[in-house]
């Protein structure tokens, strides 16, 4: 099982061709095909989920969460996330740099790193190197999104 | 091997000689057994008084483990109690409720006891070390069943920890045809804290997920409106109530 982040899943739903970042349209794309492939479990962050599901019509969000269930594990900020998160925060976040100015986007992210830390996920996938420095604080192996010519070779570890 | 003459006690004050019946008593031998570590035997049981005096296989080495679960299963202790240890304090409670008494595994005519478990003890424990939720748990079922309440075994995944518990009538059929397989629900849990290990949990809902459907859910998905996204940018990390970038 590997996790991706938000801007992955947003990515993933967006035309490559359409799209204002084209290019990480296309990476999610290789990357999400890739997993499909091998038959890996792909799984999100609720609080990514929730993002999604802003710029989707109100109507319609209840059978997107439906439909995106059918193939994401959705894992929620449960109570040993949380717990996973207010370790990662008291030990290793302020440690990281740049972090300790940005309150919010730290807790932002420590909401979708958690539930990983909880799963002991394989991989953390994410375009966002500063959340792949927390994700790698926390002890999970992250990687980049892979660029579509390079979408069937193995991830980096960490 | 069992020692010649029995060097611990189960004890039960209060409780009238013979009221135990075979169940409960297999039930806190079973515990106590668990409790040590080891097999232990019941030598002799005193006619006037609910007290069987036992042997343990290795007496030192089951007088270490009793301790340490002692204080363990202390409500005001500082270390939180194993998962395994929990399930069978509930089931000890139980029994001292419906006997109105304590249960206590003690030093052969000897006192303090090493656990003494009275019918709240599991309760106060419950409050203090663990904590109960909803959450998503991926894993193979294993056992369902039952007449009157379902119940499920899971091997959750990671770690492969076996959890058991009860599912909701009206999902007890969509799990059941997931038996010997992997299935995704949705459960209310309870975990002891520290350690997060399941101690319980009731499913709610069988979630429909499949693998390798992700082309498929993307294309409905933007039918429905997801493909927004091709004009807007990702948001902020923490800029909106829920929103979540990176």
């Amino acid at each position: 099982m590997v996790f991706v982040d938000t801007t992955t899943l947003l990515a993933w739903a967006r035309d490559p061709a359409a799209a204002f970042d084209g290019e990480t349209a296309r990476r999610a794309g290789a990357l999400m095909s890739r997993l499909e492939r091998g038959g890996t479990d792909v799984a999100v962050a609720t609080a990514s989920v929730v993002t999604f599901l802003n710029a989707v019509p109100k109507q319609e969000q209840q059978l997107q969460v439906a439909v995106l269930e059918q193939a994401l594990i959705i894992f929620p900020f449960d109570a040993p996330a949380k717990a996973h998160a207010e370790r990662l925060y008291n030990n290793a976040a302020p440690s990281l740099k740049g972090y300790r100015r940005e309150a919010e986007k730290l807790k932002a992210h420590l909401r979708i790193v958690a539930p990983a830390l909880h799963r002991g996920v394989e991989t953390f996938y994410s375009p966002d190197p500063d959340l792949r420095r927390l994700a790698a604080a926390g002890g999970l192996a992250t990687a980049d999104l892979p660029s579509p010519a390079l979408s069937r070779e193995r991830p980096a570890a960490r | 091997m069992a020692a010649a003459s029995p060097d611990l006690d189960i004890r039960l004050p209060g409780c009238a000689p013979g009221a135990l019946t075979a169940d409960d008593l297999r039930a806190v031998l079973d515990a106590c057994a668990a409790f040590a570590g080891q097999g232990v035997t019941v030598l002799a049981a005193s006619p006037d008084e609910p007290r069987y005096g036992c042997a343990a296989e290795a007496t030192q080495r089951a007088e270490r483990a009793l301790r340490a679960v002692g204080e363990r299963l202390d409500p005001a202790g500082e270390k939180p109690p194993r998962a395994a240890d929990l399930r069978r304090l509930r089931a000890l409670s139980e029994i001292a409720r419906r006997h109105e008494t304590r249960i206590e595994i003690a030093p052969r005519d000897a006192d303090p006891p090493w656990i003494s478990v009275a019918p709240g003890t599991y309760g106060a424990c419950a409050e203090r070390f663990t904590v109960t939720g909803r959450t998503c748990i991926a894993g193979e079922v294993l056992e369902i069943g039952g007449e009157t309440t379902a119940r499920v075994l899971l091997r959750a995944e990671p770690g492969n920890e076996l959890v058991s518990g009860t599912v909701a009538l009206n999902e007890a059929t969509r799990l059941a045809q997931h038996l010997y397989s992997r299935a995704v629900v949705d459960a209310e849990v309870t975990w002891v804290r520290g350690s997060w290990r399941i101690l319980d949990l009731h499913v709610e809902r069988v979630v429909p997920y499949r693998r390798r459907s992700l082309a498929e859910a993307r294309e409905m998905v933007r039918s429905m409106g997801a493909d927004r996204w091709d004009g807007l940018r990702d948001p902020a990390p923490g800029a909106a109530a829920g929103a979540a970038g990176g």
